[in-house]
Parts: structure tokens; C-alpha cells; sequence
């Protein structure tokens, strides 16, 4: 039988993230769009950029809090190895801290579900274990950005 | 900004073991877009926890797998379950499998659930399964805390 897998530190994102729009499907079924606007990422062995206009989250959003992440974006390390990251995710809160959350308030993580599945598409090279590592995440939301951090299956 | 000492450190609890027969392999070949795409046809599975039980409705099922250069294999699930208390509901995964034949599977999970139903718990979560390959699967499947 497999051993359990450990979660070990992989790397931290910092966001910054452009202007919400909303997109009202049908009563219950909303589409967010954010753009990203820049930000940075680090962690043992890699670091990097987020590249500005190279894509952002397009989440799910449901009037009760619950929502599902769908972004991607390009990144780009401080060596010059382009990196595309695809994120998914769930969130899940309650009436009041989704409000808070939606108007950019802060509101504290333990207030709130969110984990991160991201996937990337990395070249032949020293970053292409991200090509066949599982990792998950969790997320602070701010008005400014949000911050990721993410550990690797091991 | 955020101070990273007020994130969350997630953490693996233990739920279910699913239990999967695999039967024939069904090959779609090479894709213009790289790697050998088939997909394996499920015989029968179960899924058993204390919160949960049930089966796999294994011809609706769909196992499929994308074979690539660097030799790890995309695994694609798509398994509705009919649970014990009669309740239907989908599990979606994505992840890898490493080491060849014999290697391991590592997939995150995601429940499709009625929101109104007794395991509407499981569509606010995500899981993660895992496990050694072979035809005779059985993943450990873990909710991310």
C-alpha cells in the first residue's frame, strides 16, 4: 500500500488583481472574471513573476458563498522559464463572511473553506517536477490581491 | 498585505477507500497534440468510509488516461456513485501516474452532490485520492482541511 503522502512547503504567490466583473448566467449561476495585474511567487529552488495581462480567474460564484476557481496565467521565473499555471479550487463560506468577502473586507481565513488545486505546464528543465506534482493550496482574498500558498504532495 | 503567518496550513484527514476493478484498455492513439490517449473500462468499484459508502455505476464511468513523453500518465475520472442511503453522486478527479505499471496514483478530487441532499458536505471540500496503480486500484481518499 502507498504511504501516505506528506505536504511539504512549496511556494507562495502574491497577487495583484484587477477590477471584478460579474456575469449573471441565469439565478443562481454567476461567472466571475478577474484579471491579473502582476505579482510575484518564491519558495525553495523557484521564484519568480506572475505576468501581468497573461490571463486571470474566471471563478464560479454562488449567491450563498460557494464558489469553484478556474484562472490561468502565465509566469515567468527569475532565470526567464515561461510557466503556465492553471488553477481550480472550491470555496465555501457562510452568509456573512461571503458578504465581507465580495465587498473586500477583511475577513479571517478560518472564517472560510478555500483550497487550491493548481496544475502547470513547465519546458523540459529544472521546473519540470511541477509537470508531475499534485499540489494544494490554500488563499487569503484582499482588497488589493490575494496571497497563495501552496505544498506539494511527497 | 498579508501577514503568511495568518494563513492556513491545510491537512489530510482520511475519509474513504475506493476500490476499483479495471477491465480492457480501449486505445485512441497518438494526438496531434502529444502523448497516447486511451481509456480503460471500469468493471466495478466501491467506495467505503464512515460517512460514506457506496458503489461505482461502473458503465457510466469514465477512467481515461493520457500517456506522455516524459512518462507520466494524465489520469481523468469521472465516477457516479450510487451511494447506500440511495443517493447519486459524481466524483471528478484529475492528477498523475508516476512510476510506470507499478508506480503511483496521485489525483485531487471533487464532489458533484445535491446541495439539499444528506452528503451535500462533500460538494464544499476537496479530497485528495491516492494509491498504488495496477487494474486492482484502491485509493485512499483524504479531505483537505
Amino acid at each position: 500500500m502507498s504511504a501516505r503522502p506528506k505536504l511539504d512547503f512549496a511556494f507562495e504567490f502574491r497577487m495583484r488583481l484587477g477590477a471584478r466583473t460579474h456575469i449573471t448566467l441565469t439565478g443562481d449561476q454567476t461567472r466571475g472574471a478577474v484579471l491579473i495585474e502582476g505579482g510575484s511567487f518564491s519558495g525553495p529552488g523557484i521564484e519568480g513573476m506572475v505576468v501581468g495581462g497573461s490571463g486571470g480567474d474566471f471563478p464560479q460564484v454562488r449567491r450563498d458563498g460557494g464558489a469553484r476557481f478556474d484562472a490561468v496565467y502565465l509566469l515567468r521565473t527569475s532565470d526567464g522559464v515561461p510557466i503556465l499555471k492553471r488553477n481550480s479550487g472550491i470555496r465555501h463560506a457562510d452568509a456573512d463572511a461571503t458578504r465581507r468577502l465580495m465587498a473586500g473586507e477583511p475577513v479571517d481565513p478560518g472564517d472560510y473553506y478555500m483550497r487550491l488545486a493548481p496544475r502547470f505546464e513547465a519546458p523540459a528543465g529544472p521546473y519540470d517536477w511541477l509537470n508531475r506534482t499534485i499540489f494544494i493550496g490554500t488563499g487569503i482574498r484582499r482588497a488589493d490581491g490575494s496571497v497563495f500558498r501552496y505544498w506539494k504532495l511527497t | 498585505m498579508v501577514d503568511s503567518a495568518e494563513m492556513i496550513v491545510p491537512r489530510l484527514s482520511d475519509e474513504f477507500i475506493l476500490t476499483l476493478q479495471l477491465g480492457c484498455g480501449l486505445a485512441i492513439g497518438t494526438l496531434p497534440t502529444g502523448g497516447q490517449r486511451s481509456q480503460r473500462i471500469v468493471d466495478g468499484g466501491r467506495i467505503i468510509g464512515e460517512r460514506l459508502t457506496g458503489d461505482l455505476v461502473a458503465k457510466a464511468c469514465i477512467h481515461m488516461l493520457l500517456d506522455r513523453a516524459d512518462n507520466v500518465v494524465v489520469v481523468e475520472i469521472s465516477y457516479p456513485i450510487r451511494t447506500s442511503d440511495g443517493q447519486m453522486l459524481r466524483m471528478v478527479g484529475q492528477g498523475y501516474r508516476t512510476g510506470g505499471e507499478a508506480g503511483v496514483i496521485t489525483l485531487t478530487i471533487a464532489f458533484e452532490v445535491d446541495e439539499n441532499g444528506p452528503h451535500a458536505w462533500l460538494g464544499r471540500s476537496m479530497f485528495l485520492a491516492y494509491g498504488d496503480a495496477g487494474s486492482n486500484l484502491e485509493l485512499h481518499v483524504a479531505e483537505v482541511r
